[in-house]
């Protein structure tokens, strides 16, 4: 009995077409990613970088979360339609949930779920249209991370010992595994990989080898065409014509957001600081992490996540996760609380997507199903 | 009534005992695990990772603490049946050399073979006590933490695998995950997850002992007599 009950507290705690069409990202190519060498090697020329004084943005643990519009909840079970997902205390010690999901070019729904081995497909309301199985979730096999559409192709992220795969879906099924490799051939890791109208794209975590964490090429980059598929780092994520947008500089409270156009870089520093507001409010120290997970309509989209770092302060006041809409065209820069998880969804890798019409979602795992909410145009009632 | 309520009990108890004594209760574990253990004087991270890292691709089992190194998967499709691998906190139990009575300090070797999962839970290390050999470490910042130091949950618990960073914070997290998925290197943001508390195990020798620099911090031997 004492062992039961100790083993359980280890493992259980209990649309339509779019509306405006995407500008091109990458060259043009076919298979997974674009071809390379199908632009020519641009030469590197100094360009004017313009340094701005810091944006500080508060994390407000007393702060509501932002309404946003529930467009589809669909729930965990056995039937086509539903869901997979395992809780806790048997198979795994954390809940396991839907671990990403993506718009397609139509509006519908994709939504990467892993128990299930599949990727389900709905129309954005969850009404249910179809799946493409045969993924793997086990200890030999690349296992699936993300999904997302380029050129009009499904492709499916897998990682194994960190290392990328991909696979793209042909003709309602998977195609082979595809690894991903910088010009070195060393395997890299991808965290994420981007909707992208031309070829592909994703943000990578550097080489994978044990030996070499922290190595190699880290951020946002072209996914190019081959077997195994290339890496090339890029200045960012495309969210505007001639607009590229990308993250770095990572620390414990602050980035760097940093905007590249024909005619220069604007580097922004971002800060973050978490406050308890009320009737003493008072900042304390805190730990964050930003997670860019989409990009378009003239901004970049993150999902930030944090915690006290003082375990006291943790306990007393919890931690939160907020939403970011950075713009790099004037429109207006957007900070708002996003809700705090009804189960522990560290499984869960994208938490943002973006529709072709800039419209922006949230994926929120409870215990009963999946939630996904649209985020309320400014001026809207929700 | 008093003979039929005899009658009815023995023949319950004959069927309780069929049910209970069944053929085949032989499972990976009983089969393969026959590890051996021995008290130890000393463990450094840098070994304590080498001990993890055998434990990456052999499987997670709810409760199990028994793993080979052959890099395959031994019971698929088998969770919760005595299969290989550990679950998260049996995975720090051995990792750190715990010992198996509650609450001692020292250290205590566990071959990756003996079926062990030792008296703490996820729970335990994440309200570590002072009289537990870990301790809560206050603040979840890189200063305060290092590679072998643990996050924890009430739910759940994953060693720091390396000080480096990935690309959007994080950190490189070596854990028992799940049945289907097992034992595995992962990026992971408890750092960011107030649900998670760092932990450190007492009493780590460091790695550059017996040669450190001087004024490290290592305790100097002093014989006597």
């Amino acid at each position: 009995m004492t062992v039961g009950l100790l083993l359980a507290a280890c493992t259980s705690s209990g649309p339509s077409a779019p509306a405006t069409p995407r500008p091109a990202s990458f060259p043009p190519g076919t298979g997974v990613g674009s071809t390379p060498g199908s632009t020519p090697v641009p030469v590197p020329v100094p360009v004017p970088v313009t340094a701005r004084p810091a944006l500080v943005l508060t994390a407000d643990l007393r702060q509501r979360p932002a309404s946003w519009r529930r467009v589809a909840f669909i729930p965990y079970g056995p039937r086509p339609f539903e869901l997979g997902a395992a809780f806790p205390p048997v198979h795994a010690s954390l809940p396991l949930v839907p671990r990403s999901f993506t718009i397609g070019p139509d509006g519908s729904l994709w939504i990467l779920d892993t128990v299930k081995r599949r990727v389900a497909h709905y129309t954005v309301d969850g009404r249910y249209l179809g799946a493409v199985g045969g993924l793997t979730v086990d200890r030999v096999d690349p296992r699936p991370r993300d999904v997302a559409f380029w050129a009009g192709r499904l492709v499916v992220l897998d990682e194994f010992d960190l290392a990328a795969s991909l696979r793209e879906v042909r003709n309602g099924r998977l195609g082979p595994t595809v690894a991903v490799e910088d010009s070195t051939g060393q395997p890299v890791g991808l965290l994420y990989v981007y909707p992208s109208a031309a070829g592909g794209a994703g943000l990578s975590d550097g080489y994978t080898a044990l030996g070499l964490l922290g190595a190699g090429p880290h951020g946002v980059g072209e996914v190019l065409a081959g077997d195994p598929a290339g890496f090339r780092l890029a200045p960012g994520l495309p969210v505007g014509r001639a607009t590229r947008l990308g993250v770095g500089e990572y620390r414990a409270r602050s980035f760097r957001m940093t905007s590249t156009t024909p005619s220069g870089r604007v580097v922004q520093p971002v800060r973050l600081r978490m406050r308890v507001g009320g009737s003493h409010p008072h900042d304390i120290p805190a730990i964050f992490s930003e997670h860019f997970e989409a990009a378009g309509d003239g901004a970049g989209f993150l999902f930030v996540q944090g915690s006290p770092a003082a375990t006291a302060d943790a306990v007393e006041y919890g931690g939160g996760r907020w939403f970011l809409r950075f713009p790099t065209d004037g429109s207006p820069l957007v900070w708002e609380r996003l809700p705090t998880p009804a189960v522990p969804d560290e499984y869960q890798t994208r938490h943002l997507a973006l529709d072709d019409a800039g419209h922006v979602f949230f994926m929120e795992a409870f215990r009963s199903g999946v939630a996904v909410d649209e985020r309320c145009a400014a001026g809207s009632r929700c | 009534m008093k003979q039929r309520l005899v009658t009815i009990g023995v023949v319950g108890a004959v069927l309780i005992g069929v049910a209970w004594i069944r053929p085949g209760f032989a499972s990976w574990s009983s089969d393969n695990c026959h590890g051996s253990t021995h008290l130890v004087s000393a463990l450094k991270r840098v070994d304590a990772r080498d001990y993890a890292g055998v434990a990456v691709h052999e499987g997670y089992e709810w409760g199990g603490g028994c793993w080979n190194n052959d890099d395959r998967d031994d019971t698929p499709g088998a969770p919760d049946s005595g299969g290989e691998g550990p679950d998260c906190s049996g995975l720090v139990f051995k990792t750190w050399e715990l010992r198996l009575t509650y609450g001692a300090a020292g250290f205590r070797w566990y071959s990756n073979l003996m079926d062990v999962h030792g008296p703490y839970a996820a729970s335990s290390f994440r309200d570590a006590t002072p009289k537990l050999p870990f301790r809560d470490l206050s603040s979840k910042t890189r200063f305060a933490t290092t590679y072998m130091d643990a996050f924890a949950s009430p739910t759940h618990i994953g060693l720091i695998w390396s000080n480096a960073v990935p690309s959007e914070g994080g950190d490189y997290i070596v854990e028992a995950y799940d049945d289907a998925e097992g034992t595995q290197v992962n990026v992971e943001d408890y750092r960011a997850d107030s649900a998670f508390r760092a932990v450190r195990r007492k009493a780590w020798t460091p790695d550059c002992a017996p040669r450190c620099p001087s004024g490290g911090l290592v305790p100097r031997t002093v014989v006597v007599g």
